[in-house]
């Protein structure tokens, strides 16, 4: 095919990007690794977990896994929440695009659709004052956030949490939460204006979850399985846009292609380096333009060997991230619904300068333990392993795990760099450490939300930090600026210098607010494809 | 693996399993320990895993003491593999699912593990300590 455009990534950026080219007419070629699982998915019955837990004879080879990996070797660490059948997702980024720290572990994906394939779905909008180093206005992006959540099926509340995160006009009704997050909420509601006058709010998170039927998606079936399986196709995965736009004559998938590097023509295309991850040898292909979504990292790797920038330093952000897990006393020697999904079941914000905004702010989601299996928690406990196993009957109605993100900025000691190599294509090194300043904040904030679910009683057990990178939301390479230096983006993502080189994912924002912020990237890559579609007309 | 290691896997496999959940262990999951152990590398042997295979009543006590010091992780790491074995068989599934009880039976259950727990790991400790310096 004779490409308009060329999307590197098929994550949740490249797939929304990709989309948006195609509603426009323009053809468009996208290069993947296109990692996949062969291996889990038909194994893994379209059946409420406690069903599976009591009938299926197989089970272990999907909850351990064929090689055992579900079972973990060492305490909670970045990507403990991948269980076997989502392991593929950063499988082959390891080995095929490795990345070196002492301070930081990254988890990278070239799995078809990405990251997209074990994102909690999250719908988080930014807002003003998160924009604010932005050269993008709320007014700018609001069409994006609609068009892309009309494109994945947003569900969601009006609540406490509209007023951070508005409902798109095409959102589904919201998923519903199980018994203990039903009396977290209720014992919010009940002093409410108290907790709101302390700067907490707490409401039912949008997800990009679909609740009633479309096309061939959802409704979600409640079956507790969210961590294993995409049985009902409700959640969104970036892979069911490719496979759509596969349908299309407009679109091209090349896969498995790892995008060394681009280099602009001067007659004004672009042109894309690969290797053929498979068949080890060397590619080209040609368009008039590039977006690049290769995730963070990938494009960093991508755009400062393509520009030759090694030993360059370009800033890296982060969300600071803690594990609490919490025993809601109110559900002590209760019963639980059986009926529930393995999301966020709720979304607490503590915004300790109003005057500030959300800027600054703490968020934190709270998820019920029970699908991710008891024999996972078994050495996180000071307990002798069978005294812990009668231990967790107990409180396994009542125990959640509180996710708590914090917010982050550029500073000169959190930043990745591309070593040049002898024969290699570079290696990435990353150094990412918080000051002081930033730990007392963040410490700080971990203990006022606690003490807000300690009101609520939810009881936090403890603390559990799996280190710098467990967020798995990067970003702040190639800051976005309306005047653009070397190594920054412009408006349209265009990468400074270069005439048709657009980032389209995490790259390119300045400051990351304590929220996920995979709705804001699909609704930015919407945004530059729509731009780049309209420009290239 | 030699014979004799594959022998002391199967045994340990169903003293494991008694200590978990005081049942015997059925042959297929006796097996599917032994290549849980060779996919994880746990093949090998050390002094408290020995001392734990010629007494398996040791166990509640090295355990225990593992937990509260942070030691003992050969030991714990092959009670975690032999839990996570029983927890994923439909046959056990009893054992693993929450158990009906009153607030205050919850909170006097959590105590009484606690307090079993502790016990033990007191008793545990000195043993634990003296197996990894090789003087039992």
């Amino acid at each position: 095919m004779n490409a308009d455009v060329i999307v590197v990534g098929s994550g949740p950026a490249g797939a929304n990007a990709a989309a948006a080219l195609v509603e426009r007419g323009r053809r468009v070629l996208m290069l993947d690794v296109g990692d996949a699982d062969s291996t889990y998915e038909p194994l893994v019955p379209a059946q409420p977990f406690a069903s599976i837990r009591r009938s299926h004879e197989s089970q272990h080879r999907y909850f351990l896994g064929e090689r055992f990996e579900g079972i973990p070797s060492t305490g909670v660490r970045v990507g403990a929440q991948l269980t076997p059948p989502r392991m593929y997702v950063t499988g082959s980024a390891a080995r095929l695009t490795p990345s070196h720290s002492t301070t930081f572990t990254a988890a990278e994906s070239l799995a078809l659709g990405g990251l997209g394939n074990a994102w909690g779905a999250g719908v988080f909008e930014f807002d003003a004052t998160e924009l604010a180093d932005w050269p993008v206005a709320v007014d700018e992006l609001r069409p994006h956030y609609d068009a892309v959540a009309s494109r994945i099926g947003v569900s969601g509340a009006t609540d406490d949490l509209s007023r951070f995160f508005p409902q798109p006009a095409s959102a589904m009704p919201p998923l519903e939460i199980d018994s203990s997050a039903e009396r977290i909420l209720r014992a919010y509601q009940a002093n409410k204006s108290s907790f709101n006058a302390d700067g907490f709010f707490l409401g039912r998170p949008g997800m990009a979850v679909s609740t009633e039927a479309r096309a061939d998606r959802g409704p979600h079936e409640y079956r507790d399985m969210d961590f294993w399986a995409d049985t009902d196709r409700s959640v969104y995965r970036p892979r069911w846009t490719i496979a759509k736009l596969r349908r299309s004559g407009a679109f091209e998938y090349v896969g498995p292609q790892l995008v060394l590097r681009f280099a602009e023509q001067p007659d004004g295309g672009v042109t894309v380096m690969t290797r053929d991850v498979d068949a080890g040898s060397s590619r080209q292909f040609s368009a008039r333009a590039l977006l690049l979504g290769a995730g963070t990292l990938g494009t960093a790797r991508i755009v400062l060997r393509s520009l030759g920038r090694f030993g360059r330093r370009v800033p890296l952000l982060c969300n600071p991230y803690t594990y609490a897990p919490v025993i809601n006393w109110r559900m002590l020697g209760a019963d639980a619904r059986d009926r529930r999904h393995s999301l966020a079941q709720l979304t607490a914000i503590h915004q300790p300068r109003p005057e500030r905004g959300s800027r600054g702010s703490v968020q934190a989601q709270l998820f019920s333990y029970r699908s991710l299996l008891n024999f996972r928690l078994l050495r996180e406990m000071p307990l002798a392993q069978r005294d812990g196993l009668r231990a967790l009957r107990v409180l396994l109605p009542a125990l959640g795990i509180l996710g708590i993100s914090h917010d982050d900025s550029a500073t000169g000691e959190k930043y990745c760099e591309l070593r040049a190599e002898d024969g290699g294509d570079g290696r990435l090194e990353i150094s990412y450490r918080l000051n002081e300043g930033e730990t007392s904040r963040n410490d700080a904030g971990e203990r006022a939300m606690l003490g807000f679910f300690r009101r609520l009683g939810a009881w936090p057990i403890r603390r559990v930090h799996p280190g710098h990178g467990s967020s798995i939301h990067y970003a702040g390479t190639f800051p976005m600026r309306r005047a653009p230096h070397e190594l920054e983006t412009d408006v349209d993502g265009r990468l400074a210098g270069t005439r048709a080189v657009h980032l389209i994912d995490g790259s390119t924002f300045p400051y990351l607010p304590a929220k996920g912020l995979t709705f804001t990237i699909m609704a930015n890559a919407n945004r530059i494809a729509d731009l780049v579609a309209r420009r290239r007309a | 693996m030699t014979t004799d290691g594959g022998a002391r896997l199967r045994r340990e496999a169903r003293a494991l399993t008694r200590y978990l959940l005081h049942v015997e262990c059925p042959d297929d999951l006796v097996e599917r320990y032994v290549e849980g152990c060779a996919a994880r590398s746990l093949t090998g042997t050390d002094a408290v895993t020995a001392f734990a295979d010629q007494h398996p009543g040791a166990i509640a006590l090295l355990d225990a003491a593992g937990a509260l010091s942070g030691r003992a992780t050969g030991l714990r790491t092959r009670i975690q593999l032999m839990a996570a074995i029983l927890e994923t068989s439909p046959r056990f599934v009893a054992a693993f699912f929450p158990a009906p009880s009153s607030r205050p039976g919850a909170v006097l259950r959590l105590a009484a593990y606690g307090l079993a727990s502790a016990g033990r790991a007191v008793i545990g400790f000195p043993l634990l300590v003296a197996l990894e310096r090789g003087t039992p």
